[in-house]
């Protein structure tokens, strides 16, 4: 164990976390909007709309997120549009996250109980204000700790995008490693960044379920 | 006070509602009684429209409620969006109480105030409070809904309904989802009501609350009003003799 190689490239590290968090962040976000409006479609009745959310969701469900990446950072120049390494690791994340986001919302919406939804309807609740007041909170309660899971899943999955040349936590520790073959001192020393990235999004779900009272309902 | 006429609804191929006529006047208390399958609940909730009849007319207060269809056979938004009135006139009571979990029992009552007619929280809270006294829940105030017994709940959700200040209630077997023991809580609650001139129409299948309490008793069967009027003419009749001599008392 050499304290100087850590300490020569902690700085790296600390802005490869930044990246990694960066792009981890945003993708969740979008892959969450994305994915809402695709369990949104899957409840259509209208069979093109629920169609095409059902083929989204097979097709990108089971692809492998590196081969996306590939994908958006290197081919999708060939039909003239360029993204670079930041853009296309987000859009790939995006997009092979979304089903895993749809599936576990649509499982949150279809678990709300239809009599408290009629109960709000009989007060004089409008679609809006039943929505926000009663279907809201309940999928939040509901969902949370599967969504909680898949974003720890993005979190460490995120390391493939140093293979497009994203400089994140990955790519910093690979890079210190090339230079000074000491795989303890650089990929241990990530390892444990990684370790703590995901022990922050769990402390934050210990947080949100005591704050939501997320426990069993009856 | 409630007056529908010639409603009719089917499920699929199944006539459920066959032209029913049914007129409740102020401070009326109306049961309806009848075999399982005879389209009570499917009447009571056509009333306020969580259930959209295929044809027939509704009104509630002197007012007629226009309403259409999308063709999935649901109300359209429009409706959706402009019969929250309607809806917030007429209470409504459930079998499964369908109380909010994520709120204590204060929060609600006092929810339907304040979001469907902008009540002050401190207005709210006052009316909410007085309601749980009235029901003997004061105690219970800050609990959640899982943590009360189903008769409990189901004076929750009366006060719930109450809170609104409608101008009729509307119970879907208020006590059939209830254990024996505590049928009698809300029973009481729903007679002290109905002494207190409150306009009650009753899906049930309490016998004794219909013939004791009410005002009028209706018997459906088969999707059809068979008899509508007091109760001690309709329970003289055979059919209805037959049909409560079958019931558990």
């Amino acid at each position: 164990m050499n304290p100087d190689i850590v300490t020569q490239y902690l700085p790296y590290f600390v802005q490869g976390a930044i990246v990694t968090v960066q792009i981890v962040f945003t993708s969740i976000i979008l892959a969450t909007i994305l994915g809402y409006f695709i369990a949104l479609m899957r409840r259509s009745r209208n069979k093109v709309v629920s169609g095409i959310a059902a083929t989204y969701v097979w097709v990108f469900r089971g692809l492998p997120l590196l081969l996306s990446l590939f994908f958006f950072y290197y081919a999708l120049p060939q039909i003239g549009i360029q993204l670079d390494a930041f853009a296309a690791g987000v859009v790939a994340m995006t997009l092979n996250s979304a089903p895993f986001f749809s599936e576990i919302i649509r499982a949150g919406l279809n678990a709300v109980p239809r009599g408290q939804l009629e109960a709000a309807t009989a007060i004089g609740m409008n679609p809006l204000q039943v929505a926000m007041r009663v279907t809201l909170p309940q999928t939040v309660r509901l969902m949370l700790p599967p969504y909680i899971n898949n974003c720890v899943i993005m979190l460490k999955e995120s390391a493939q995008v140093a293979v497009i040349t994203v400089p994140d936590l990955m790519f910093q520790a690979q890079r210190a490693y090339n230079a000074t073959f000491s795989p303890l001192e650089t990929l241990g020393v990530a390892g444990l960044f990684y370790l703590a990235l995901t022990s922050v999004v769990m402390a934050f779900q210990i947080l949100v379920e005591r704050r939501l009272r997320v426990h069993p309902i009856r | 006070m409630i007056e529908v006429a010639g409603i009719n609804k089917y499920y699929g191929s199944a006539h459920v509602l066959q032209d029913v006529d049914l007129s409740v006047a102020r401070g009326e208390v109306v049961s309806i009684i009848g075999p399982s399958g005879a389209g009570k609940s499917s009447l009571l909730r056509c009333i306020n429209l969580l259930e959209v009849p295929d044809s027939g007319q509704i009104s509630v207060n002197g007012r007629g409620i226009v309403y259409s269809t999308n063709r999935h056979g649901r109300l359209t938004l429009r409706n959706q969006f402009g019969l929250t009135r309607l809806r917030s006139d007429v209470g409504m009571v459930f079998q499964g109480f369908n109380l909010w979990p994520q709120h204590t029992v204060i929060k609600n009552i006092m929810e339907g105030p304040m979001v469907v007619k902008g009540t002050s929280r401190e207005q709210a809270r006052r009316v909410a409070g007085d309601l749980l006294e009235r029901v003997g829940l004061s105690s219970k105030a800050n609990a959640y809904p899982a943590d009360l017994s189903g008769g409990q709940q189901q004076r929750v959700a009366i006060c719930r309904a109450l809170a609104m200040d409608p101008a009729a209630l509307l119970f879907d077997e208020p006590t059939s989802a209830l254990d024996p023991e505590l049928v009698g809580e809300v029973l009481e609650l729903m007679t002290a009501l109905a002494k207190g001139g409150t306009t009650m129409v009753v899906v049930t299948h309490e016998m004794k609350f219909a013939r004791n309490v009410s005002d009028r008793v209706v018997f459906m069967e088969a999707g059809r009003i068979i008899a509508d009027g007091a109760p001690a003419d309709v329970f003289e009749m055979e059919r209805v003799k037959s049909f409560a001599a079958g019931l558990p008392q």
